[in-house]
């Protein structure tokens, strides 16, 4: 049965697709020529190899090998076929007069000497001694990744990638191997083909700032520096993760570092590659809200109001199945001297909450020169990228009771109408804003234009010299439009908001390379790399803001246009340096000892005077177990390979001008004298002359393995990193010019262990099972805070009446983002079926400093991971991947606010199911729920189309349905697990899996083609 | 052949290095260093403006510390709004904890003003002869010093007195008595008054202001250092009364409009504007007790007063009428509210009456009874009053003469002087007074405006119980010295009892 339907739809399938390709090629006619058969076997074992490609070379005719490895095809008499089979190496037969070509393969050993791009240079993986994840396209997430880094999510040991939200082009948080700071960032550093990223957002801020003007709607979300890049550009992404892999990059390397390589050219005839997508998008799960008759029953029976007539489903008022598509087409191709690789890319996706959308237009060249006797490569890449969002003020924080769409949707009291009999919006008052209103009357837009671009050209002077020079260039250009109308009942005394802001971020760079490979007798090898590094980056920000006016028209079109100019506009410049010199040596015997060294000395303007360099060293090596002698005569292990290192890496993400103390001219130093505004200059901080980096040192013990020649292999990791000099805003002595002063104070531990394997399950006839898996399991402990303090707080909830309530602190002996609630005593009687908890009389903050423990564990995930299952049935694939993270704790602030039984009797709000009474307000382990999830990341589906059934001008096609985020196995309450919401702690902390009102994650349904011709 | 190739590949290389090597001294474009900035007098005359805009901090943390532990404010929770970890019922009850983020911001404050007047100081000091007032500022800038620590000296008593912009956070300051403090404020300004104008733009400290300081001070004196000054307080304050150049505004609501800058009595104000962004804090003391319904701004339902405070007005006294209770209509008007109108409904639809009795905690959106003392002001969107805020005003230095001389048993001379405040609020002349007539003078006077703590401590009230306030420990008389000042500064030992 099973058989028959899968037959059927393979019929169905070819018969639809050849419909499709007609189109475009016509049916081809083959030929009739010589008919060839055979048998293709294992060398290993001497058993057929199913599903091994039979090509007949210079034609695009070509055939699969059956269950038992036989095959059959037709072939001129002077053609040659080639045999491949991923893993093992490919044949070539000259057919000759022969009609009968058996064939034996064997597994390719060279499958081990897949290069790694390692930072200034690339190594065989074989060789690496220090932790690295090799990803090339076949292991990317398929389906929609607008951003490069979603590429990778789950499918890393030690890489965990969150989606703060859904909103289209939101930045995401990745982690390797956990944090290693507080305020300094915890995002690894990209470098795009030799190219360092400064990882600050380069949109422009939120500009809704000034004389009353925080009418309560919130800022918008952070955007992804890596947002230009188009996906389908990528050839690579090599994850450096230890110390003594990330050392070559010193000061900026403490999160690890992700090395994204483009594509690049072959030589050969020219290939036409199109990759595309359509897609749908929607909202996951529905929240229980409470609808209008039980609003009204629940606020009769507590002595609150009646309420409307009208009966609201908010959910379907703000969310919407939002469109996807994705286009891209690649040319690339090559001589001996040069290749060339050009793309053009179209991404554009609408958000899941009306009115948000994100559209990328991209384009990359890569060129390759070879000239001078091949002694002399000269290398070029750029890209360009225009980005546009419309973004919607759907999250956002704000326990100024007004809050965004999200806030508005949770308070809207159901059982009254959004939208007045006139066709007006209801705008109840300032304090309960209409969420439709909001998505309608709130017009935010950004372009951020793009480019980024490097040359090199390097030069062997003598066989195994080599010398180069790169130089980089990178410059974005935001603006960003917001008009907030005067149609909105908080915008309303302003007459409208238009604001335009602008961002000019620049940066270049030029690398001098020295690099030396030389074989010393007949089985060492030895090669060295020295370097000298300059890098800056110089940010710009200006933005002006213009109230009131006629109608909502003109706005930041023509900011003259309004009549109220009183905000001051605002400009900003600063600029940061980096110079760096730095080593590598890697030396082995026989490819079995191998040692790996590394040091860079790293100076950046941003270090206090007394600190401008760091040196960051690092040390490793690697024992090939398998090529041992002893291991000749076992067949179990086909590699074995042990690997230590240890290294020490810095954290330099330290904002401008922080060590020095200057004098600025501003509002907050001006004052009215004599009913005049007269400017005032004063100090702007303490000066830290010893101010630094923080340091990172690692170590890393790795063991990587094949089993049953390679069909089962991976590598387990251990590591421990401990983190000093973390930096902090700390309170300074007084009087000082401001309070705190950014210092290196507080150290952290982080210990874990990785796993990644990889099966070949069943390779046998038309069916594949490959099962990748990675976990990673991790152990944060804070080591040391300031002197003199027991904890500091790491994040405080939010809602009305919240502000000043710490929820995690940072305390020695505790992970980050440990929580401190206060502890429910009891329940007293259910008031309207809502529990009611009483307290002791100490509150949580009391409690600690009295010397009781904190028992409520934190929000960092202490274990993830990605299962990866994928299939072949003949020319169908499909792949299920899983995604899994837990021993965290969610704090559901949305919950919090949200589920009040007063603010239905007392304020007229709407409420989600089940509601809580709780009049004293204190966040407590009710709130606190688990963020243990298994999620149905990925599940795709796909028909590669029979070459037999292409035509002359197709070489390939492959179809394929992708759903992302399909299901997620958790008891967590709130719309998705795998959230954070930035909510500020004190000095620039901002909390670990929160929730407060984020923008749920997309369930996205792609159908997708790819074609190459 | 060899070896050349790769010396003229080395040499090359570091030729390469030696031109693109930089110092990496940090370069500066959106701020700049003291000796790059300060290039002409504007620039010069511009450095003592900051230690006055820390004036302005004061309509937040010192007024919410000293109103909110006195009894004539509360701050009630209500449902969800208000809780803020409990800190407005902690301050309520006098449960004042040395890590209050409320308590560290107020010795912020008051030493952000320290080191700011300090810093205009030291730049005077190198200014040119071209800025012509520099001795002037020099003195206007010690008179805002002393200013700043007369206010350390009521909150926190025990204070390091620095000279310096910028304490050294490897050798921190040593922590000074109260009574070394309060000698350091008399010295100091006795020091400058004579290079004080006689009367400054409005917003300056001048001999008015420096006097006012000293009168205060010496009114304290008993209660901060256990010496009574009842004299020198007494002349501090004839000091400001006969400098002809102040007088008691006609309508006593006029120190609180929109337009307050007018008034003739004040002698100290903080100017906030409602168009000028000036940072946080505005003027929004209206929008801390208002109802959300009340003004389009939709204020924050917050602060209101008890009813002992309420009640404890004479009958007919028209300074209470800013004391709203009961129905509340639209449209709003002020001082009195307005009786008739649209009637204002709260969130979940019930009328909206102020009542006074309110709980501490659990209060429901209509109780208490509300007190926009400064005119809210209706125009201005978000919150951000054009009214300025008055530091000093000349009832409340002709109120601490009155009080010396009571308290130095010339109550006979004090009587005119009550009186003169009395008769300008339209109440009929008082016969006698004693000290508890100065105190319910005062209260009627000056409630709301951020004396009340100082005036209840030293009339040893401030550690009695009240609605909603059990009596406390006499340690709260002072402020506990906050933790992360002893973090930064361990030379600084905690208040005596905390």
């Amino acid at each position: 049965m099973m058989n028959h339907s899968y037959r059927l739809f393979q019929k169905v399938f070819v018969k639809a697709f050849f419909a499709l390709t007609m189109l475009f090629t016509g049916l081809s006619v083959s030929a009739q020529d010589r008919q060839i058969s055979g048998k293709v076997t294992d060398a290993s074992d001497g058993s057929g190899l199913p599903g091994v490609s039979v090509q007949v070379k210079g034609t695009r005719k070509g055939v699969s090998t059956n269950v038992d490895g036989s095959y059959r095809i037709e072939a001129p008499s002077n053609a040659t076929l080639v045999f491949s089979y991923v893993g093992y190496t490919s044949q070539e037969v000259a057919i000759g007069n022969k009609t009968v070509v058996d064939v034996t393969l064997s597994a390719d050993v060279k499958s081990l000497e897949e290069v790694v791009v390692v930072g200034y240079g690339e190594q065989k993986k074989r060789d690496i001694t220090g932790s690295v994840s090799a990803l090339k396209p076949a292991d990317f997430n398929p389906g929609v990744t607008p951003s490069v880094d979603q590429l990778m999510q789950g499918r890393a040991a030690g890489v965990q990638i969150v989606q703060n939200n859904g909103s289209p082009g939101a930045k995401t948080s990745v982690r390797i191997r956990g944090g290693t700071s507080i305020t300094a960032g915890n995002d690894p550093l990209y470098v795009i083909d030799g190219v360092p990223l400064d990882n600050s957002a380069t949109s422009p801020r939120s500009t809704n700032r000034g004389p009353g003007i925080d009418a309560g709607i919130p800022a918008n979300e952070p955007t992804n520096p890596l947002n230009f890049l188009n996906p389908s550009d990528i050839a690579s992404i090599d994850i450096l993760k230890d110390a003594s892999a990330t050392a070559i990059y010193g000061a900026r390397a403490a999160n690890g570092v992700v090395l994204i390589t483009t594509k690049k050219g072959a030589k050969g005839k020219g290939r036409v590659t199109y990759d595309g997508y359509y897609g749908v998008s929607n909202l996951r799960k529905r929240l229980p809200l409470l609808n209008a008759d039980e609003w009204k029953s629940i606020s009769r029976a507590n002595g609150g109001v009646a309420g409307g007539n009208a009966n609201v489903d908010l959910q379907d008022e703000i969310f919407r199945t939002g469109m996807l598509q994705n286009h891209s087409v690649g040319v690339s191709g090559g001589t001996e001297s040069t290749n060339y690789f050009v793309s053009v890319g179209y991404t554009g996706q609408e958000g899941i909450v009306k009115g948000g959308n994100m559209e990328r237009l991209s384009a990359r060249v890569n060129l390759q020169q070879r000239a001078l006797n091949n002694k002399l490569l000269i290398d070029f890449g750029m890209t360009g990228s225009r980005e546009r969002q419309k973004q919607v003020p759907a999250s956002g924080n704000s326990g100024d009771f007004r809050g965004g769409i999200l806030a508005g949707m949770f308070k809207w009291n159901p059982s009254i109408p959004l939208i007045n009999p006139d066709g007006s919006y209801n705008q109840l008052s300032a304090s309960n804003p209409n969420p439709v209103a909001l998505i309608n009357l709130v017009d935010d837009r950004m372009t951020i234009d793009r480019i980024l671009a490097n040359i090199s050209a390097e030069y062997e002077i003598i066989e195994g010299l080599k010398a180069k020079v790169f130089l980089a260039g990178n410059s974005s250009v935001g603006t960003r439009e917001s008009y907030y109308s005067r149609d909105l009942l908080n915008y309303a005394p302003f007459g409208g908001v238009a604001t335009l802001g602008k961002t000019n971020f620049s940066s270049w760079q030029v690398d001098y390379t020295l690099s030396y490979n030389k074989k010393i007798g007949d089985n060492q090898n030895l090669s060295l790399l020295g370097g000298f590094s300059y890098q800056n980056f110089d940010n710009r920000l200006s933005g002006t803001t213009v109230r009131n006016f006629l109608n909502d028209v003109l706005r930041t079109n023509k900011l003259e246009s309004g009549s109220d100019f009183t905000v001051p506009p605002y400009s900003d410049r600063s600029l940061r340096e980096i110079q760096s010199f730095f080593g590598r040596a890697n030396y082995d015997i026989a490819g079995k000892y191998l040692l790996t060294a590394t040091i860079r000395r790293d100076g950046a303007s941003v270090f206090g005077t007394n600190n401008k360099y760091g040196i960051f060293p690092s040390f490793s090596v690697g024992w090939r177990i398998s090529d041992e002698d002893f291991m000749k005569n076992q067949t179990t292990f086909s590699n074995l390979k042990l690997r230590a290192g240890w290294g020490q890496v810095g954290n330099a993400n330290i904002p401008p001008y922080s060590s020095l103390t200057t004098v600025v001219a501003d509002p907050n130093r001006s004052a009215i004298i004599g009913n005049e505004f007269k400017p005032g200059v004063g100090l702007t901080r303490a000066s830290n002359p010893d101010l630094q980096w923080e340091s990172t040192s690692s170590l890393n013990i790795g063991l990587d393995y094949g089993m049953f020649n390679n069909r089962v292999q991976g590598s387990v990791e251990f590591f421990n990193r401990i983190t000093n000099n973390l930096l902090y805003t700390i309170p300074v002595p007084q009087p000082a010019p401001f309070t705190n002063q950014l210092a290196n104070v507080g150290s952290m531990k982080n210990t874990g262990v990785e796993l990644e394997i990889t099966t070949n399950n069943v390779n046998k006839g038309t069916f594949t099972w490959k099962t990748q898996l990675n976990f990673t399991a991790l152990r944060n402990e804070v080591t040391k805070i300031q002197d003199g303090a027991n904890f500091l707080v790491f994040a405080k909830g939010v809602g009305a009446g919240a502000s000043n309530a710490p929820v995690q602190i940072l305390a020695p002996g505790y992970p980050v983002g440990t929580y401190i609630l206060t502890p429910i005593t009891g329940y007293g009687p259910e008031v309207a079926g809502a529990k009611s908890p009483t307290y002791g009389s100490k509150d949580a903050i009391a409690l600690f400093e009295s010397g009781e423990s904190v028992a409520f564990g934190s929000g960092l995930p202490t274990w993830y991971g990605g299962l990866n299952n994928s299939f072949t049935f003949g020319n169908f694939d499909m792949s299920l991947f899983l995604q899994f993270s837990g021993g965290n704790k969610i704090l559901n602030n949305t919950f919090y606010e949200f589920t009040r039984l007063d603010n239905i009797t007392k304020n007229a709000y709407g409420a989600v199911k089940p509601l809580y009474n709780d009049p004293q307000t204190k966040f407590n382990a009710d709130f606190l729920e688990s963020g243990n999830f298994l999620r149905i990341g990925n599940l795709t589906l796909g028909y590669n189309v029979p070459a037999k059934a292409l035509g002359k001008v197709v070489q390939s096609a492959r179809i394929y349905v992708t759903g992302q985020n399909l299901h997620v196995f958790t008891k967590y309450r709130g719309y998705d697990p795998a959230i954070n919401t930035p909510l500020d702690g004190d000095n620039g902390t901002s909390g670990l899996s929160l929730d407060y009102l984020a923008y749920p994650l997309p369930r996205n349904i792609t159908f997708g083609v790819s074609i190459g011709f | 052949m060899k070896k050349h190739v790769i010396k003229v590949s080395l040499a090359t290389l570091s030729l390469f290095v030696a031109t693109a090597c930089t110092d990496l001294e940090e370069k500066t474009f959106s701020e700049a260093t003291a000796d790059k900035f300060f290039t002409n007098a504007a620039s010069f005359e511009a450095a003592l403006v900051p230690a006055y805009a820390s004036l302005r901090p004061y309509v937040w943390n010192y007024w919410n510390l000293s109103e909110h532990t006195s009894d004539e404010l509360q701050g009630p929770t209500r449902g969800g709004d208000w809780g803020d970890g409990g800190q407005w019922v902690r301050l309520n009850s006098h449960e004042l904890l040395p890590n209050e983020g409320l308590i560290n911001d107020l010795w912020n404050d008051l030493f952000t003003g320290v080191s700011r007047a300090n810093n205009a100081i030291e730049t005077f000091k190198v200014a040119p002869d071209a800025v012509k007032e520099k001795a002037l500022f020099v003195a206007e800038a010690r008179a805002v010093r002393a200013f700043y620590y007369y206010l350390l000296c009521d909150t926190f008593g025990n204070v390091p007195i620095v000279t310096v912009a910028q304490a050294d956070p490897k050798n921190p300051p040593a922590q000074n008595t109260r009574a070394e403090v309060a000698k350091f404020i008399e010295d100091e300004l006795k020091a400058v008054l004579p290079n004080l104008l006689d009367k400054a733009p409005y917003g300056r400290f001048d001999k008015g202001v420096a006097n006012s300081i000293l009168a205060k001070l010496y009114l304290n004196s008993q209660a901060w250092t256990g010496t009574a000054r009842w004299a020198d307080a007494v002349s501090a304050a004839d000091a400001v009364i006969n400098s002809g150049r102040y007088s008691l505004a006609t309508n006593y609501f006029d120190n609180f409009k929109l337009q307050n800058e007018g008034s003739p009595e004040i002698i100290l104000a903080a100017a906030f504007s409602s168009t000028r962004d000036l940072g946080f804090p505005n003027q929004n003391l209206y929008m801390r007790t208002l109802h959300y319904n009340q003004i389009p701004a939709s204020p924050w339902n917050g602060f209101t007063t008890i009813a002992e405070i309420y009640d404890g007005f004479e009958t007919g006294d028209p300074r209470r009428s800013v004391m709203w209770e009961g129905q509340q209509y639209l449209p709003l008007s002020w001082p009195a509210a307005a009786t008739s109108g649209t009637k204002v409904k709260d969130r979940p639809g019930n009328d909206l009456i102020f009542t006074k009795n309110c709980p501490i905690t659990g209060a429901d959106e209509r109780q208490g009874i509300r007190v926009p003392k400064y005119q809210p002001d209706i125009a201005a969107p978000g919150g951000q009053g054009e009214n300025d805020f008055v530091i000093f005003r000349l009832a409340d230095i002709m109120l601490v003469k009155a009080e010396a001389l009571v308290r130095n048993n010339n109550a006979t001379a004090a009587l005119p002087v009550v009186n003169a405040v009395r008769s300008r609020a339209g109440l009929r002349a008082l016969t006698s007074i004693n000290i508890d007539g100065i105190y319910k003078e005062r209260t009627a006077e000056l409630f709301w405006e951020g004396v009340r703590r100082q005036d209840q401590i030293r009339f040893g009230k401030f550690t009695e119980a009240w609605t909603n306030k059990a009596a406390s420990n006499a340690r709260v008389n002072l402020f506990p010295i906050p933790t992360n000042q002893i973090a930064s500064n361990p030379k600084l030992k905690q208040n005596p009892g905390y």
